[in-house]
């Protein structure tokens, strides 16, 4: 998978680079709108991620360039802009996604996993899933670990749903708190911490293998380790 | 006025946009010139007629005595006669002048010199040269002379006498003369008249508007280093009370937020020193000797923590930002009460479970109000309820309709909150026990975000509290 970062800031540039990098991405980087529109016409990334204050051309006209010469890959835009009127208009003119800065970069990362899997692999939700020997079947509301029946209540059956659907990917506590509560907002509080130690009390502390494991100051991720 | 804003100024570009000296200044002239023309006009009418009056009144008489003595055979008739060739000499001023004429036009009695200066056919106004009866009519000689010339008919006498005619003139050019003297003279008058009034109009405009000038030089006095000075309502004339005090209350309102702004400056600044020594601290300490990569891995974590920290402090900041400047647009919907409150309580609800703290529901009314926003509001007092509730405790949320308004209680059974400290629970960063507070992680905006909440939606926001009972939050929603 291919993004291309439209981007002139070079920290940013340089920490987003290396961590989508290292996330298994192809990482190509426009300094300003013009070279912007002209590498997405050229190599079609998978992704664009893209400043809204670039030299040349803003993201703004980037967007609409692209979406007006047919590129429909997804956008994220980047922005330390007030957010309110600009969210509506980044979302009007054709963007996917919006995040203002400051973000954590993990919930880039997981926005950026779910634009491409939308657009591809459209996930297969009715089947078991497995992961070492933990196992679920999403339509019973069943899970079972090492053999044995695990009861979980709605919301911990729902948080370990959402795990599973993100195997290896960190999640972070906002979009936890969005996937599962419906809450747009980041409540500040520690919601996230109580109802994942419950969900391993049950499913993880009875065994060997711990399978939901702490990335500390970003959130959780469910993996065999 | 000196607050008055440019943009105002340069839309009145009519007579409301000069100073209020000059347009009393222009109307009082402007309304005294009128009543003095007035004036001045109808006395020269009431004169001008008068004259006019007077000379008509004197042509009637004399045709009267022209008519009756007409006849050569009245007695009177040669007397007439003499009379009518001397009295010319007598009428040194107004100079008068009779005729009579037989009905074939012949002249029988004639002002000397009458026929070189008035012409018989002047008074005529038929074509044939003919006299009607009764007329009247003003003429203007060669030479500039003015006259009133009359012109009558006499019935046939019973001595036998065809119709007569009179012919009788006098000669108003001096009196024509004077009134245009007159005229001129009221004209001047007039004049000096309107100037005078516009003198004393600047006069007394300007040493009405005195005390305006006066309190505009108070005002800018005061500046943002020296907003307690205020202007002293009692000492204005009663028309400039009410701006002063009104003033006053201004600056009452605008001291109170430079006072708050400058301690959300003080707090704000304090806010960031924390995290950002630790920061500082942490890391200079993790580079001054080499360390093993699980230590480093240790002190970026602890950074991570403490950047989320100032993100969110940044992101609620912003929130404010945007409210307080009214940029937020109210997505406003009918809401059902309950259901948000529902999946609030269901996000607490682990959170509470920890601690057995219930969450108690009573009561469902429709709530107009934006949701996202309602839903921020209502989290930010039940995470702090929980936050203060004591183990094993209830909170209750009550929700009830009064006069048309939706109340919402949101009661713990927590310590409860001295009565000091309630009025500044709504400032920025206010915190009733500092250490506790941080301690838990919050970035001491949240009830400052419910009541800007509450302001959007034109609600209020209340809270009471009663030490070792417990502390209600009342959110007050206007009628839908």
């Amino acid at each position: 998978m291919s993004i291309l970062i439209v981007e002139d800031e070079p920290k940013t540039v340089s920490y987003l680079k290396k961590g989508l990098k290292e996330a298994g991405f192809n990482v190509e980087v426009a300094k300003d709108g013009e070279q912007g529109i002209e590498l997405a016409r050229k190599n079609t990334p998978d992704l664009l991620i893209l400043d809204v204050m670039l030299p040349k051309k803003d993201g703004w006209e980037v967007i609409t360039d692209l979406r007006n010469g047919n590129l429909n890959m997804p956008v994220i835009f980047l922005t330390a802009k007030d957010p309110v009127e600009d969210r509506v208009r980044g979302l009007e003119l054709g963007a996917d996604d919006y995040l203002v800065k400051p973000f954590a970069f993990s919930e880039l990362l997981a926005r950026i996993r779910t634009l491409l899997r939308r657009r591809s692999e459209e996930f297969s939700v009715n089947n078991p899933l497995r992961v070492s020997d933990l196992k679920v079947d999403p339509i019973r509301q069943k899970v079972w670990r090492n053999g044995e029946t695990i009861d979980l209540s709605q919301k911990e059956f729902q948080l370990l749903l959402l795990f599973l659907r993100h195997i290896g990917e960190v999640l972070p506590r906002n979009m936890i708190i969005e996937k599962i509560w419906d809450m747009h907002f980041d409540p500040g509080t520690n919601v996230v911490d109580v109802a994942v130690r419950r969900l391993r009390s049950k499913v993880d502390e009875p065994f060997e293998s711990k399978l939901i494991h702490t990335v500390r100051g970003v959130g959780y991720v469910l993996e065999e380790q | 006025m000196f607050w008055k804003s440019n943009k105002i100024q340069e839309k009145g570009k009519g007579i409301s946009s000069w100073s209020i000296t000059t347009q009393l200044v222009v109307l009082y002239t402007l309304s005294a010139a009128v009543i003095l023309s007035l004036t001045t006009g109808f006395l020269y009418w009431i004169l001008e007629n008068n004259i006019e009056n007077a000379d008509q009144r004197f042509l009637n008489d004399k045709i009267e005595v022209l008519k009756s003595i007409s006849d050569e055979t009245h007695p009177g008739f040669e007397r007439l006669k003499e009379e009518v060739q001397w009295e010319v000499e007598a009428y040194q001023f107004n100079r008068y002048y009779a005729r009579v004429l037989s009905s074939d036009g012949e002249i029988l009695i004639e002002t000397p010199n009458m026929l070189s200066i008035l012409p018989v056919s002047i008074f005529s106004r038929t074509n044939d040269g003919m006299q009607s009866a009764g007329d009247t009519r003003e003429w203007k000689s060669a030479d500039g002379q003015q006259y009133i010339l009359m012109s009558d008919q006499v019935a046939p006498s019973r001595g036998g006498n065809g119709p007569r005619f009179v012919q009788v003139a006098l000669n108003v050019s001096s009196q024509q003369q004077i009134l245009a003297e007159y005229f001129h003279a009221l004209l001047v008058v007039l004049g000096i008249a309107i100037l005078f009034s516009a003198a004393a109009g600047a006069f007394v405009a300007r040493k009405g508007m005195k005390p305006l000038a006066e309190i505009t030089k108070t005002v800018k006095l005061i500046s943002a280093s020296k907003l307690q000075k205020r202007t002293q309502p009692d000492r204005w004339p009663s028309e400039l009370t009410t701006l002063a005090r009104a003033f006053d209350e201004m600056l009452d309102r605008l001291e109170s937020s430079f006072k708050r702004l400058r301690q959300f400056s003080a707090d704000l600044a304090h806010e960031l020193r924390t995290p950002i020594n630790n920061l500082m601290g942490e890391t200079e300490v993790a580079l001054s000797k080499t360390r093993s990569a699980e230590e480093y891995r240790e002190v970026l974590e602890s950074n991570l923590e403490e950047y989320n920290r100032l993100s969110m402090l940044i992101k609620n900041l912003l929130f404010l930002a945007e409210t307080d400047n009214n940029r937020r647009k109210l997505s406003k919907t009918v809401l059902s009460g309950l259901n948000v409150l529902e999946d609030i309580a269901e996000f607490y609800d682990m959170l509470a479970a920890e601690r057995n703290i219930r969450i108690q529901l009573h009561g469902q009314v429709d709530i107009s109000a934006d949701p996202s926003l309602f839903r921020r509001a209502i989290s930010n007092i039940l995470s702090n309820a929980i936050q203060y509730a004591p183990n094993d405790s209830t909170i209750n949320i009550t929700m009830f309709r009064n006069n048309g308004r939706t109340h919402i209680k949101i009661t713990d059974q927590g310590p409860g909150i001295p009565t000091e400290h309630i009025p500044k629970l709504f400032d920025r960063f206010y915190r009733v026990d500092n250490s506790r507070s941080t301690k838990l992680g919050g970035t001491g905006l949240g009830l400052s975000i419910v009541k800007s909440i509450m302001d959007l939606h034109g609600g209020e926001i209340t809270i009471s509290s009663q030490t070792k009972e417990g502390t209600t939050v009342q959110l007050i929603f206007p009628a839908l």
